[in-house]
């Protein structure tokens, strides 16, 4: 009788040790898969070995696919060369434009006595070695680290778009997680516009399965029109204003009739990124 | 040792390098992804007599996944852990041949994936979506095949050949 009663006990003990652990591990977890955990000395050391010897390894391999790839795509050479001429007499023109609107912009911030704006920064291109390896994480990793003036937040870009901002650093490498994600504590403020109308509205989720991501907080009283274009608004301190997201494809109404949903198409294709740039603000620098 | 260390090392900078030639967003999962390091877990328990060095080999593994190609801490660590206890559990009743290791290579590919989405569902890390963990499961089965196929023979290969110090 004293021996089932003690048996009793001691599997009690051991169920409510057993939930203590499990409570305990995912309170690690909690801690652990917070943004802004930084990586000590330890793990920023095998980082980097592995990942370089993983840019060694990479090189032969390399060379193999992009040889096969160039002689692929020689047939398209003749087509894409027109088309890649075109492309470059409108880059001429905005080119001059784009100095001019600058000749504008410093002239104005001389008469308003602001010494640096949101929007300067300089650009740093850098390499994927490794993208969403264990597929729930979202996130890319990058050939430039601290050595390279690289700091936490900072954003990435590439030719297309916003791609995500900068969550780890290494000497030698970060972790970028991107814009694609459905994590809570990575909403964003963005600007839809059609150059007429400037609205301010919250990027907060992304949809896997239609490849679109939602924009919250406008009003629906206010006009939007599929094929605006959306980009970030520079609040919050950490993306510069500009950046462009995507274009809008459609437009929904919240469940209680007040706000509009939309749906935007990334303006980045996120399952082809092989080269990125990193915006280092000039504000950063200092 | 010198065998798992190898297949463990190649393994594992295999899932760097393929992640970069294999698509694998969000939007589009590519029919031919899977993860090589746990591929390499499964296949290396022939070579340990002793089952806690094998779970201190699994945690190692678990660990460096952790630190070089995601961006938590132990969440890997623990997952590779379990999926060495459940790995030492099913070879306890299945013999150690190559249909065999193909099939507890899909289980624990399907245990990885499933158990860290929940983890990450749980913190809030990300949204619930069955059709997305429907989806990467179905993704995976082509290569984990393909992959622990190749292992397998390969070392069974070796093992006919030279005499392997299972480790003690």
């Amino acid at each position: 009788m004293l021996n089932k009663k003690k048996n009793k006990l001691s599997s009690r003990y051991i169920i409510l040790i057993i939930v203590l652990i499990i409570v305990f591990v995912l309170a690690i977890f909690f801690y652990t898969l917070k943004s802004d955990r930084k990586l000590n000395q330890v793990e920023s050391l095998i980082k980097d070995v592995i990942t370089g010897t993983t840019k060694i390894i990479y090189i032969p391999i390399n060379y193999i696919v992009t040889t096969i790839n160039n002689f692929t795509e020689l047939k398209n050479v003749s087509k894409e060369n027109s088309l890649l001429k075109n492309e470059l007499e409108k880059i001429e023109f905005l080119t001059t434009q784009n100095i001019e609107l600058k000749r504008q912009l410093n002239n104005i911030k001389e008469e308003l006595n602001i010494e640096y704006s949101i929007n300067q920064y300089e650009y740093l291109n850098a390499t994927i070695t490794s993208r969403n390896i264990g597929f729930w994480y979202n996130t890319i990793t990058i050939d430039k680290g601290t050595y390279n003036g690289i700091k936490e937040d900072m954003i990435v870009v590439n030719s297309k778009g916003l791609i995500g901002k900068i969550v780890s650093v290494t000497n030698f490498t970060s972790t970028v997680k991107l814009i694609t994600t459905n994590d809570s504590n990575n909403k964003l403020s963005v600007i839809v516009t059609n150059g007429e109308y400037t609205l301010y509205g919250l990027l907060y989720n992304y949809n896997p399965k239609e490849n679109v991501l939602h924009v919250e907080g406008i009003s629906n009283t206010e006009k939007v029109n599929i094929n605006d274009y959306v980009y970030t608004s520079g609040m919050g301190g950490i993306f510069p204003s500009g950046i462009l997201i995507g274009q809008v494809e459609s437009i929904n109404t919240d469940s209680y009739g007040l706000a509009k949903i939309i749906k935007v198409v990334p303006s980045a294709n996120f399952s082809d990124l092989n080269y990125v740039t990193v915006l280092k603000r000039k504000d950063e620098l200092k | 040792m010198i065998y798992p260390l190898l297949i463990c090392l190649i393994s594992f900078f295999i899932d760097g390098i393929s992640s970069y030639y294999v698509d694998l967003s969000f939007a589009y999962i590519s029919p031919f992804t899977t993860i090589y390091s746990i591929i390499a877990v499964v296949i290396i328990y022939q070579f340990f007599n002793n089952n806690n060095k094998y779970y201190l080999s699994c945690l190692i593994i678990g660990l460096m996944f952790d630190i070089v190609y995601t961006n938590t801490f132990i969440l890997n660590m623990i997952t590779f852990l379990i999926i060495g206890f459940i790995i030492s559990k099913i070879f306890n009743v299945l013999a150690n041949n190559t249909v065999n290791n193909i099939i507890v290579s899909c289980i624990s590919i399907f245990i990885y994936y499933l158990f860290t989405n929940i983890i990450l569902v749980l913190t809030g890390y990300i949204n619930f979506n069955i059709e997305l963990i429907l989806k990467i499961l179905s993704c995976s089965i082509i290569m984990t095949i393909i992959y622990s196929l190749i292992l397998s023979i390969t070392i069974n290969y070796i093992s006919k050949n030279t005499n392997i110090k299972l480790v003690k």
